[in-house]
């Protein structure tokens, strides 16, 4: 018995050599389509994105091969435009203000549906609905939940009192960014719900039992358990956020244009639009770089935090 | 007693987050006189489905339909197949500098698709893609290789290696041991891969936007976005192409919830 197994496991052992030495090749064949895909339609662009940047782009010279340098001029041109400075700062709000009412949010109903109760996972997975939605429909949906000719929106703060006349939220200046701001943070909540959930599932009960036992109320367990225990999760999830939302574009974009009057421009709509509504293709490029240069900060910053979640494993 | 508090906190709070959704269904639904009413009339006695008799046949929303569905589903499969070749190899064999690959793929996959439509515009320009779908699909299986990539290479990780190698020695070929063995058991990873490429492509705008001129070629998005200026606002044609719109997403998500949730957490949070 044992002598007839030997050849086999020889067999074995040889084949199992002979694919190991082959594997190194193979491999790489195996994900070359992939990664030259990503080298040609990923890697090119952005690399001729910069190169773009530094050269005067008009309609007449876009599809010709060669085009003039000209230096800095575009990132100057985009920098000390009045516009940019109102730009940067409705990115940020926009951003801040959303990933911060996001989160609270998303924490309280990842925190609501971590109770085991009837119908909490159904309810969980039901939140996952507003993510799957194309960002046009929300855009047109919220453009009529806070229309000014009776939206939903007003004729619910004008019955409780708040409002006396309607607003037009999206077409003044004063609260289209707020509105902007309510769709989005109504889209990003089940995105919050969703990634926090599992950190405190993660929590073991019997944490919160001794805690409660020792006299511990539910404002001194969340403070001192929960979010010490979920705060390498929370940062990932803030930060992703952050990249998510500060990328954002056909929300906006379909809801107001970047208007009334730049109230709603963020940085992506205002690099699009010197490309694609002012024909400013250079400048274009060099706001895309400048966009993407605030990105990639966050976006290192978010993989020195997942690596480091990783080696704690 | 604390339970039944929970329940009706949590109905409370997911009615308000759903009811959007209901005035989206219930605005499409209206005659045009009860579409714009103070008080809002919240549930009408007279449905009607003059509202999507007219975006189907004024709109042309089957037409814009029928593009993204050509779009979707040629940009989930060139993904898919990509996407499990490429995960296959990072999962399955020694491949110096994995760390770096997957660096590539997780920066890939969070660069915002704004500051990628200007180059590409002018690539395809030169070589005569723009005004063709296949622009839009290229641009769209771009933005999810990435995600797919990895989503799949746990899933094909988990499958134990002794398993394909038992195969091979039983003298299946290379080819039958990947389509018999190791696709069936990555199913559930590529069941979710497609339905969530499926979906972002079905929501796509800005690629569409820009590489698509012309009105027939526009898939679903771009039409919504063309018809809310068209004949001033009409909340109920809009309502009503945007319930088309995300018929497929609710269809979807009764059939496949599972699928989605294992692929959103997959790729949100781990590489």
């Amino acid at each position: 018995m044992a002598k007839s197994a030997e050849p086999l496991i020889k067999k074995l052992i040889t084949s199992r050599h002979r694919l190991s030495e082959r594997e190194h090749v193979v491999g790489y064949l195996w994900i070359a389509p992939a990664f030259v895909y990503l080298i040609v339609m990923v890697g090119y662009p952005i690399a001729y994105n910069i190169l773009l940047s530094f050269q005067d782009v008009t309609t007449a010279t876009i599809l010709k091969p060669s085009k003039r340098f000209i230096g800095l001029k575009n990132y100057l041109a985009v920098m000390t435009d009045p516009v940019f400075l109102v730009v940067l700062k409705n990115s940020f709000i926009f951003t801040i203000g959303c990933v911060f009412f996001q989160f609270t949010i998303g924490f309280a109903l990842a925190l609501l549906f971590n109770e085991r109760f009837p119908l909490s996972g159904t309810f969980r997975g039901l939140l996952l609905v507003t993510l799957m939605v194309p960002t046009v429909v929300v855009s047109v949906l919220f453009r009529w939940l806070l229309s000014g000719d009776f939206g939903l929106v007003n004729e619910l703060l004008i019955g409780i009192g708040v409002l006396r006349k309607p607003i037009a939220w999206l077409a003044q200046p004063r609260t289209a960014l707020a509105g902007v701001m309510f769709a989005n943070i109504w889209i990003g909540i089940s995105f919050n719900t969703m990634l926090l959930a599992p950190a405190l599932t993660a929590i073991p009960p019997q944490l919160h039992e001794a805690a409660a036992i020792d006299g511990a109320g539910p404002i001194k367990r969340f403070r001192y358990l929960t979010l010490p225990l979920t705060s390498s999760t929370i940062w990932i999830v803030l930060l992703l956020g952050f990249i998510y939302t500060f990328r954002i574009f056909g929300l906006i974009y379909a809801m107001t244009g970047g208007g009334p009057v730049n109230a709603t421009n963020v940085l992506p709509i205002h690099a699009y639009k010197l490309s694609f509504g002012f024909f400013e293709f250079g400048q274009g490029a060099a706001a895309n770089c400048l966009l993407l240069v605030i990105l990639l900060v966050m976006i290192a910053a978010y993989l020195v935090l997942v690596s480091g979640e990783k080696t704690e494993e | 007693m604390r339970r039944m508090a929970l329940v009706i906190a949590s109905v409370i709070v997911m009615a308000a987050l759903l009811f959007p959704f209901y005035w989206m269904f219930m605005t499409s639904i209206k005659p045009p006189a009860e579409v714009v009413t103070s008080p809002p009339i919240l549930v009408t006695s007279h449905p009607t489905l003059k509202a999507y008799s007219e975006v189907i046949t004024k709109l042309s929303m089957g037409r814009y339909l029928r593009n993204s569905l050509i779009i979707s589903f040629s940009a989930m499969t060139i993904t898919i197949v990509l996407g499990v070749f490429a995960a296959y190899g990072l999962s399955r064999f020694k491949i110096k500098g994995l760390q770096g690959f997957l660096l590539i793929l997780l920066v890939a996959q969070l660069l915002p698709d704004v500051s990628l439509v200007l180059p590409l515009f002018i690539i395809f320009g030169r070589i005569g893609l723009l005004d063709r779908f296949l622009s839009v699909i290229l641009a769209n299986a771009m933005q999810q290789l990435p995600f797919v990539i990895l989503i799949l290479r746990p899933y094909l990780q988990k499958i134990p290696r002794s398993l394909e190698d038992a195969a091979r020695i039983d003298g299946c070929s290379f080819r039958m041991a990947l389509t018999r063995i190791i696709v069936p058991l990555a199913m559930p990873g590529i069941v979710s891969a497609a339905i969530l490429t499926f979906l972002f492509s079905w929501g796509e705008f800005v690629f569409a936007l820009t590489f698509l001129s012309r009105n027939e070629m526009q898939p679903m998005t771009i039409g919504i976005y063309n018809s809310i200026g068209q004949y001033g606002i009409r909340y109920d044609n809009l309502m009503a192409s945007s319930v088309i719109a995300i018929l497929p997403v609710v269809l979807i998500f009764v059939f496949f919830q599972r699928y989605i949730k294992l692929g959103l957490t997959v790729g949100g949070t781990k590489e």
